[in-house]
């Protein structure tokens, strides 16, 4: 059966069948959804759905319209969707780029692409592309504000039998060509004064410094406080990148698991860094980033302990 | 998508081309996308098809489809993605049945045959449209100029629209009936090497010359099917105002669609009017004598939806240049041969019945406008009939210098530089015009020199073979080569048709040729550089100087 999505208070339509999940539908039709690992983990499409009937993976009706997770429901009528201060003005689309940079921190890559001349390139601080390698899809976010120099930064941390990770350790060099899709994901900063409390782990570095880029392009005054994990202190890479982000009202902890030099590293877990610092996030904004281990536990002390409004908790998880 | 293919390609914020949802022209990136790969696909066709012409294996539904098919992508030829897609997987199919045929031929003469190996000779299309525009990607500019560089990227560019305006012209050769066999087999040529990815800027360079010698076999075909079939043009005063009746309007390049469709209309009560490039069509016998081709109406291409609007009664586009349709015309808009919008009837093995039908049911002028006329007709064998007549002029003074003012009309007023160049040109200078670019000044009373018109119209833009053959026999009568005439080109380009005539006009050795208005967004600085020194191609400026510039 055919059925059609609207997202409240715009003009955004796009079809949908009982067959194909209403992310995907609406990925397909160049609809610009939030979303994150697609597998229902992440909790990164979540949204409200005004009215319509919803079933899930296995023809059940879905009973609650609150908080469903797009990825994993399928239309079983004409749906609404309610994603306030929606924006489909860019477009996804699919690019080639040249690597232009590939360095090599320890166990995470720092590559650099370039896309032709040919192309223009928008994307929102805080968003990610798709690379596509021999039909395999891998996500990494921009690392940086690439709508002016066309060249886009990645963070690629490097794992054992990782299929696109080993191909950057191995495979790829500078002048290889790579097919992505982009841009992808609404992990981008809203248009408030609140205080910011950024939390990553491990490459979810990548769009916080995308983030932290713009908040210097635009002269930002918000207080922002960066929670930064690693397992171990050599897993950090671009701790130099930190420094122009002294001009911000910056507040910086770096955590790892395995600390030697407790000057500059904190043994706590990010968690716990919250937990220490914190008892009233009410008028905070919460940016994670990193796996989704991380990033529920995050969502559930600050919205659930620390007076976090649930909607002010903004999250890119990896897989 | 990325297109710049045309002199109407998007030209900011740093970019020279068309690069969103929809390129300048009305061309969607999905059609965009699937027409690059409908001409890599060809490519591989045409790998095999030069093997097949080494051996004579015969394969002259490759060479329908090929040379077709390339057209299609000519810019405002075919909009219709679907259309695109049959292409595509057309060529594919062929291909496979030549590879065949060129195996079979082997084995029963024991002959063993080196098949190409180029990527796009194994190139399968996927199934969905999604999937082929995924695939489009992979083996489009974008990808060229991210592996080859900008330059080898600017320069395949050169050749592939050469190539695709040669395509065209050996297109219309076929469909008049022309002897294309020579011209295809060129193309082939050059569309193989396109398959090899050369990144050596020289072999670009050559196989620029040698399309360039291809389109000039081209246009002498076409040049021989339209004489052969209609006769050669004469000087002809063709009406441009309306007559009052039923009609049809017929636009683009094709001669022999308007040939069948005043065949068919006889005794029906339709007046025929051309349009555009159709015009010199006026001028051939063999289409004179129907008394129902009453003029031709409007102007260049890209005024057709005011003049298509205007018109009352059916439209027919044969060839390029269709814009997109407007509601006010679109009910009786139809396209033929390579030309296709969505959703715009297409005129199939020349039954023009549906065509007919809608002007019939179309209003019609109403009144007969008062009379006016344009001269036109002046094609080499009318010109050189007047050779000793114009040596006489030139060696007595009357003559001092000849001009070629002519090309493609482009749809901005860049284009005014052609009409203000011509009324410049001193009392005592012959203008020999051809395309639409003449439209900026073929309604003007430019007078005569001894009985010599000062402006002759020598016909479609093909029928720069007629301007070459007249250079080539003034330069004999003179005995001097053609550069040491008194003869200045000026040339406007919008399209790969024009394109394919500047490589002609390079490969014959032609020198300081202004061309305009905006130069290709393709030639690279470094391209630019090379057309500037190696061919003494000189970018207009404006009409004043330019013009000043001839006279020294």
């Amino acid at each position: 059966m055919s059925y059609q999505a609207h997202i409240k208070d715009t003009e955004y339509k796009f079809n949908l069948t009982d067959s194909v999940s209403i992310l995907e539908s609406a990925i397909s039709q160049g609809i610009n959804l939030p979303y994150g690992c697609r597998n229902g983990d992440c909790g990164g499409c979540k949204c409200n759905v005004s009215s319509g009937v919803l079933i899930d993976n296995d023809g059940h009706t879905i009973e609650s319209l609150t908080d469903v997770l797009l990825c994993q429901s399928f239309a079983n009528s004409d749906i609404v969707l309610d994603i306030p201060g929606f924006d489909n003005s860019i477009k996804i689309r699919n690019y080639l780029a040249k690597i232009i940079k590939l360095d090599k921190h320890n166990n995470t890559a720092i590559m650099q692409i370039q896309i032709p001349n040919t192309q223009t390139f928008n994307h929102l601080p805080g968003q990610f592309i798709e690379i596509n390698a021999a039909g395999v899809t891998r996500s990494y976010s921009i690392a940086n504000i690439a709508n002016d120099n066309k060249i886009i930064e990645l963070h690629i941390r490097h794992y054992l039998n990782g299929f696109f990770s080993s191909k950057v350790w191995n495979d790829y060099k500078v002048g290889s060509v790579i097919k992505f899709k982009a841009p992808l994901g609404n992990f981008t900063l809203q248009s408030t004064q609140n205080p910011l409390l950024m939390v990553c782990t491990g490459t979810g570095f990548a769009p916080i410094n995308s983030l932290l880029q713009h908040m210097l392009q635009i002269g930002s005054t918000r207080s922002v406080h960066l929670i930064w994990g690693n397992y171990e202190e050599d897993d950090f890479y671009c701790l130099d990148y930190l420094e122009q982000y002294k001009k911000l009202n910056l507040k910086l902890s770096l955590c790892a698991n395995k600390v030697q030099d407790a000057t500059t590293f904190s043994s706590l877990l990010v968690t716990q860094v919250i937990s220490q610092e914190y008892n009233d996030l009410s008028n905070y904004e919460v940016y994670a980033c990193g796996n989704p281990n991380m990033i529920n536990d995050i969502r559930n002390l600050t919205t659930n302990e620390l007076n976090l409004n649930k909607n002010n908790f903004f999250c890119d998880s990896f897989n | 998508m990325f297109c710049y293919q045309c002199e109407g390609t998007q030209r900011n914020d740093g970019i020279l081309g068309c690069n969103t949802l929809v390129g300048n022209c009305g061309k969607t990136a999905e059609t965009a996308d699937l027409q690059d790969l409908l001409l890599y696909a060809i490519t591989g066709l045409s790998s095999y098809a030069t093997v097949a012409n080494k051996y004579q294996i015969s394969k002259s539904d490759v060479d329908h489809l090929v040379m077709e098919a390339v057209f299609s992508t000519l810019t405002n030829v075919n909009f219709d993605p679907k259309r695109i897609e049959d292409y595509l997987r057309d060529v594919v199919k062929l291909r496979e049945e030549l590879k065949q045929k060129i195996l079979d031929f082997a084995s029963k003469s024991n002959t063993v045959i080196d098949l190409p190996t180029y990527p796009s000779v194994t190139f399968k299309p996927a199934n969905s449209i999604g999937e082929l525009i995924d695939q489009a990607l992979e083996i489009g500019f974008d990808a060229r100029t991210l592996i080859a560089g900008e330059d080898i990227a600017g320069m395949y560019g050169f050749v592939l629209y050469g190539i695709k305006g040669a395509a065209a012209y050996t297109n219309h050769a076929l469909l008049s009936g022309g002897n294309i066999e020579s011209a295809v087999n060129q193309l082939h040529d050059a569309l193989a090497f396109l398959a090899q990815e050369s990144t050596n800027l020289n072999d670009y360079i050559d196989w620029a010359m040698k399309v360039g010698a291809a389109n000039y076999s081209a246009m002498e075909s076409l040049d021989s099917a339209h004489t052969n079939k209609f006769g050669h043009p004469e000087p002809t005063q063709v009406r441009i105002s309306n007559v009052a009746g039923k009609a049809i309007l017929v636009s683009g390049h094709d001669i022999h669609d308007l040939e069948k469709l005043l065949q068919q209309t006889v005794g029906k009560g339709i007046n025929v009017y051309t349009h555009g490039e159709m015009l010199p069509a006026n001028a051939y016998p063999e289409l004179k004598k129907y008394p129902h081709l009453v003029g031709n109406f409007g102007g260049a291409w890209h005024k057709q939806k005011v003049e298509f609007s205007r018109f009352p009664g059916a439209v027919l586009m044969t060839s390029n240049c269709l814009i997109e349709p407007q509601v006010a015309y679109k009910e009786r808009l139809f396209t033929a041969n390579a030309v296709g919008w969505s959703g715009i009837p297409h005129i199939k093995d020349g039954d023009y019945t549906p065509l007919i039908e809608a002007a019939l049911n179309a209003p019609g002028f109403t009144s007969d406008a008062p009379e006016k006329f344009i001269t036109i007709g002046f094609a080499h064998n009318t010109v050189i009939s007047l050779a000793d007549d114009v040596v006489a002029a030139v060696k007595s003074g009357a003559i001092k210098h000849f001009y070629l003012v002519g090309g493609c009309d482009v749809s901005t007023p860049d284009g005014d530089y052609y009409g203000d160049f011509a009324r410049m040109v001193p009392k005592d200078s012959v203008i020999l015009t051809l395309g639409c670019a003449k439209y900026r000044f073929n309604r003007d009373d430019f007078g005569d020199i001894n009985g010599i018109p000062r402006v002759l119209d020598m016909g479609q833009c093909n029928d720069a073979y007629s301007a070459i053959q007249v250079a080539l026999t003034l330069a004999k009568a003179f005995d001097c080569s053609v550069n040491e005439l008194p003869l200045t080109l000026v040339v406007s380009w919008f399209e790969q048709k024009a394109v394919a005539i500047m490589l002609t006009l390079l490969y014959l050795g032609l020198e300081n040729i202004y061309w305009g208005p905006k130069l290709p967004a393709f030639a690279t600085p470094n391209i630019l550089q090379l057309l500037e020194s190696r061919f003494k191609l000189i970018p207009i400026s404006t009409a004043e100087k330019d013009l000043a510039r001839t006279l020294h």
